[in-house]
């Protein structure tokens, strides 16, 4: 009785090991693209370390350079003889031009972005107004800059941006007779969007608050196409 | 019976499949972050967050940070750095460094520049040529290389474009989304006059400028005055020598 138990136990055993052998062989076949993917994963953690002490070692290098950069003397101090031609040169690598007595170039990025908007190309114009109020924040240029970029986001129908720079030029320049067209503009945008009463008194605020006859003149003219429809 | 029953364990044991877990950030030394400095750290999760008694640290992912004195001093070199409240907590970049009081700013390094960001700290930023800077709350600067001059390359400082910042300081912000609207609302109100407050510094800039130019053309001046005082007082001296004697 014993014995024919043991024997019992052996064939069940033997069959459960079968059974999982076979489930491991057969997963195994089926599941070749998971160790691949392990090995991706893998190699991607290896590639973002690698790249860590790139990033490292860049700045390391990048610190140690400006340290050196700044302890040389400047460049219009180091004479132009055969002696100081290595230290020149190495001071020449090592910093960035200077821009102490920065070239105002505002006026010609202007002029083109003005080109760029007469011949319709809006999106380069805008790219040249925006040069002009990043590198030159004192331009005189400056509010017409943004009157420009505020059409040209208008013409492209991109009304979300135009509206954005509206606000600035409302906040930045309330007075100026070009915020007073741009608002204009704002409730073209409201008009269009069926928000016929806050066009409405977009246009009065203009009527109100510009002393330009012209700006009046136009904002009275939008008022009344309003009544009309 | 038993000796069946330890080969079935045995081979039980060979059906494991047993997958280490590699860990998710990266650091040098590895696994140093909170052990020991100095401490490299990437941030691999959506932002990162540090904390130790009143200092309250975030930066977003990506960002590559070193902790160089514990819980003292930090460099970015990479990313953006909230620092919430850190009081007599250093933070460098390559070229300059900053100590802020208690209150908010941000630091943030794009391309070869760090542009500094004051939200409502007393920030004074010191470039490696030992010049400073002062950001007035609401305002931000940017610091780039060392230039031709010895000097380190600097912009004006200016008002910070509070819309392009929200989605920044968004992605960070600890709290709920009213909390959030009501902490803009009240940076909102504290900086209605910006813009005034720009235009005082610039017309400060404009005026320092102009103050250099006279005081350069003054002194060349002086220094051409001096010479013709000198050759006439030679000349003198030489009709005296030649004429007189």
């Amino acid at each position: 009785m014993r014995s024919s138990n043991s024997l019992f136990l052996i064939v069940c055993l033997s069959i459960t090991v079968g059974l999982l052998w076979g489930y491991n062989e057969f997963t195994s076949y089926f599941n070749q693209g998971k160790e691949y993917q392990l090995q991706v994963l893998q190699l991607e953690k290896k590639l973002e370390r690698e790249e860590f002490n790139q990033a490292l070692l860049r700045n390391q290098l990048v610190d140690f350079q400006q340290s050196v950069a700044v302890i040389l003397p400047p460049n219009s101090q180091i004479r132009n003889e055969m002696a100081n031609y290595e230290l020149k040169n190495f001071a020449g690598s090592l910093r960035v031009p200077a821009s102490v007595a920065q070239l105002d170039m505002s006026g010609v990025l202007f002029e083109k972005g003005k080109k760029l908007f007469k011949e319709q190309k809006y999106e380069k114009a805008i790219k040249e107004f925006r040069k002009v109020l990043d590198d030159y924040p004192l331009s005189r240029y400056k509010i017409e800059s943004h009157f420009f970029m505020a059409e040209s986001y208008f013409l492209q129908k991109d009304y979300k941006s135009s509206l954005d720079l509206v606000d600035q030029m409302v906040v930045q320049y309330p007075d100026n007779d070009l915020t007073g067209f741009v608002m204009l503009r704002m409730g073209q945008i409201s008009e269009l969007n069926n928000r016929l009463e806050e066009a409405s008194e977009i246009y009065k605020t203009v009527q109100v608050h510009f002393k330009s006859e012209q700006l009046r003149k136009q904002a009275h003219v939008l008022i009344s196409g309003l009544q009309v429809e | 019976m038993k000796s069946f029953f330890n080969v079935f364990i045995f081979m039980l044991a060979f059906q494991m499949e047993v997958r280490v877990r590699a860990s998710d950030s990266v650091s040098a030394p590895e696994n140093c972050l909170g052990r020991e400095v100095p401490c490299a750290y990437k941030v691999s999760t959506e932002k990162w967050s540090f904390g130790s008694g009143n200092i309250k640290i975030h930066a977003v992912k990506g960002s590559v940070l070193t902790e160089i004195e514990k819980a003292r001093e930090w460099k970015l070199v990479g990313g953006s750095l909230w620092v919430e409240n850190a009081p007599s907590v250093k933070v460098r970049s390559t070229t300059s460094e900053v100590e802020g009081s208690s209150g908010q700013y941000w630091m943030m390094i794009e391309k070869d520049r760090t542009i500094y960001r004051n939200i409502s700290a007393k920030l004074i930023v010191t470039l490696k040529d030992q010049n400073k800077i002062e950001v007035p709350k609401g305002f931000e600067v940017w610091v780039g290389g060392v230039n031709s001059e010895s000097q380190v390359e600097h912009g004006m400082v200016e008002p910070i474009d509070i819309k392009a910042h929200l989605k920044l300081w968004y992605s960070l912000y600890p709290g709920k989304q009213p909390q959030f609207l009501s902490e803009v609302q009240d940076l909102k109100d504290q900086w209605a006059d910006r813009i005034e407050q720009s235009g005082e510094i610039y017309k400060k800039v404009i005026e320092r400028k102009l103050a250099a130019v006279e005081d350069e053309k003054r002194q060349i001046e002086e220094k051409k005055r001096k010479q013709e005082s000198e050759r006439l007082r030679i000349r003198e001296e030489f009709r005296k020598k030649v004429f007189e004697n």
